[in-house]
């Protein structure tokens, strides 16, 4: 298994739960304290307060598994990683969206028309490849198999989606 | 490659125009699927820019705008975008994968990967906040039809910075406020916006310097309220608020300093006629001084249109195109720039207001 974030040897595997949904996220020992995931312990301290069955009080996983991005990096940086961020960073993100938003807590007003559902398949076709190929290469296979399962059910629900259509409607490069 | 210059330089005056020079409004989007800008791998970059130039050329209300691969441009045309506020220095020399449309008179700006995936910029001359907005609306919403944005249930539209969540509303109004300046009022306004949650900026933009006693004046908060209730407000009550306050400061400063303002005006004008090196810097001073002679009526002779191209051409990517021997070296740059306001002020004059 290699890092989600840096491709080098993972040493924390996680399962994390976010809206129902299910993702495992694979992390370098770097990368696992940053993201503030408890990191496994040798220890003897350790093992005496598991086998006394007490639970150890874990701070809660705070890095997006879409894009890797950790509370750390968006402290840093004021930046989110992509739009999966807004969920997975958790409470710390929302107060931070309240303060800088004058304590507003929600979206008033506009929201999108129906876009053309061509499109998002096409986008979610196109980062299922992107993952799958990830997946491959870091010999993820099990997460490999579950994305090609994905992308064969993307498939039979909309067996039309492809390749955009050549010739129609693409603006043309200026050549002047 | 067809780079127009947006007609808030070379047009006319809009609403205001003594004090607002000009209003524009930006709407972020981010496309489903694709990971923001800044953390995007090269693919997923270019993605994005292929995406939305298919949506442009598909779609009917879009096809006109003039598409342009930002990569293909040369370091002046870059420049002259920058220059003209199209787009930031950053995206102007980025390596990532970026492209942009544009409207025939450079009022709608379409940016793909600027930080967020697509912003939608409208400009208009004077203040015209809630027409600027139809504007960026229109855009959006045809994009919109071909395009999937990402949205969220509570925060509404999704953007890069959180500071942008929501609406993706970005209104910003560029103001001339130099008797406020004189009269030592910024604090004044300073505290104003505080209270009201607005971003005071330079000409530039963020982190930039005020040129010419001009501000741009912006919303903070793009959460929590609609596009069309934050650009009403702005637009019928806190910038009416700040002319009336700029406008009150001119007629106590010409109340109470006749003399000096003529003093002012003969100087600076007399400066921009004799001068043979004129740096940048003190062009853009002068001008703004300028500016607020002819508002006050001690200058005449020229327009605030000429005034406000003149603050455009003598910037120096715009001075090359202009008068190709300012490219030559420091000294060629400040000649030209001289000889070209020589000869844009030779027949401006100075005079008590109210006095033939
Ligand atoms: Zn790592
Ligand atoms: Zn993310």
């Amino acid at each position: 298994m290699r890092c989600d974030v840096c491709g080098k040897p993972a040493s924390v595997h996680e399962i994390m739960i976010n809206n129902g949904e299910k993702s495992e996220v694979h992390l370098c020992l770097e990368h696992a304290i940053e993201a503030g995931l408890s990191i496994p312990s040798a220890q003897p301290i350790a093992q005496l307060l598991a086998s006394q069955g007490k639970r150890r009080q874990r701070p809660p996983v705070m890095l997006c598994a879409h894009c890797g991005l950790s509370l750390a990096d968006f402290k840093k940086s004021s930046r989110l990683g992509c739009a999966h961020c807004y969920d997975a960073l958790g409470e710390a993100l929302e107060a931070a969206i309240i303060a800088t938003q004058g304590g507003a807590t929600a979206h008033h007003g506009e929201s999108p028309a129906h876009a053309s559902v061509d499109e998002a398949h096409r986008l979610t076709r196109a980062r299922l490849v992107r993952e799958l190929e990830a997946a491959v290469t870091a010999e993820q296979y099990e997460r490999a198999a579950r994305l090609r399962d994905q992308l064969a059910d993307l498939a039979e629900a909309r067996p039309a989606v492809g390749e955009p259509s050549s010739g129609t409607g693409g603006a043309s490069e200026s050549t002047s | 490659m067809k780079l127009v210059t947006p007609s808030i330089w070379t047009g006319g005056d809009g609403p205001d125009s003594d004090v607002v020079i000009s209003t524009r409004v930006r709407l972020a989007r981010n496309l489903q699927e694709v990971s923001f800008t800044g953390r995007a791998s090269q693919i997923q970059a270019t993605e994005a820019v292929q995406s939305v130039e298919r949506a442009i050329g598909r779609s009917k209300a879009l096809r006109e705008l003039t598409w342009i691969s930002v990569a293909t441009l040369t370091a002046s045309e870059r420049a002259l975008l920058v220059e003209r506020g199209l787009v930031g220095e950053h995206f102007a020399s980025s390596h990532h994968p970026r492209g942009m449309a544009l409207s025939d008179h450079g009022d709608l700006a379409i940016l793909v990967n600027e930080e967020d995936h697509v912003r939608v910029q409208a400009v208009r001359p004077g203040l015209q906040v809630e027409e600027s907005l139809e504007g960026a609306m229109a855009a959006e919403r045809a994009l919109g039809e071909h395009l999937p944005f990402s949205f969220h249930s509570r925060w509404g539209y999704l953007t890069a910075c959180p500071t942008n969540v929501g609406t993706g509303l970005r209104v910003s109004v560029m103001l001339h406020l130099p008797a406020m300046v004189l009269g030592k009022q910024l604090k004044r306004l300073e505290a104003a916006a505080k209270e009201l949650r607005l971003a005071i900026r330079g000409f530039r933009g963020e982190g930039t310097a005020n040129e010419a006693d001009l501000y741009q004046v912006s919303n903070h908060v793009t959460l929590g309220r609609s596009a069309q209730e934050i650009a009403h407000e702005f637009a019928t009550v806190i910038v009416p608020e700040l002319v009336e306050w700029e406008r009150a400061a001119r007629r106590a400063y010409l109340a109470g300093h006749r003399w000096r303002a003529l003093d002012r005006a003969s100087r600076d004008l007399s400066a921009l006629q004799s001068a043979h090196l004129m740096p940048r810097e003190e062009a853009m001073r002068k001008l703004g001084r300028i500016r607020h002679g002819v508002c006050l009526g001690v200058i005449g002779g020229i327009t605030q249109a000429a005034l406000r191209s003149l603050m455009l051409r003598v910037q120096p990517e715009h001075l090359a195109l202009e008068r190709p021997a300012s490219g030559h070296g420091a000294e060629a740059e400040l000649l030209e720039r001289a000889s070209l306001l020589r000869e844009a002020f030779a027949d401006a004059t100075a005079r008590l207001p109210g006095s033939a």
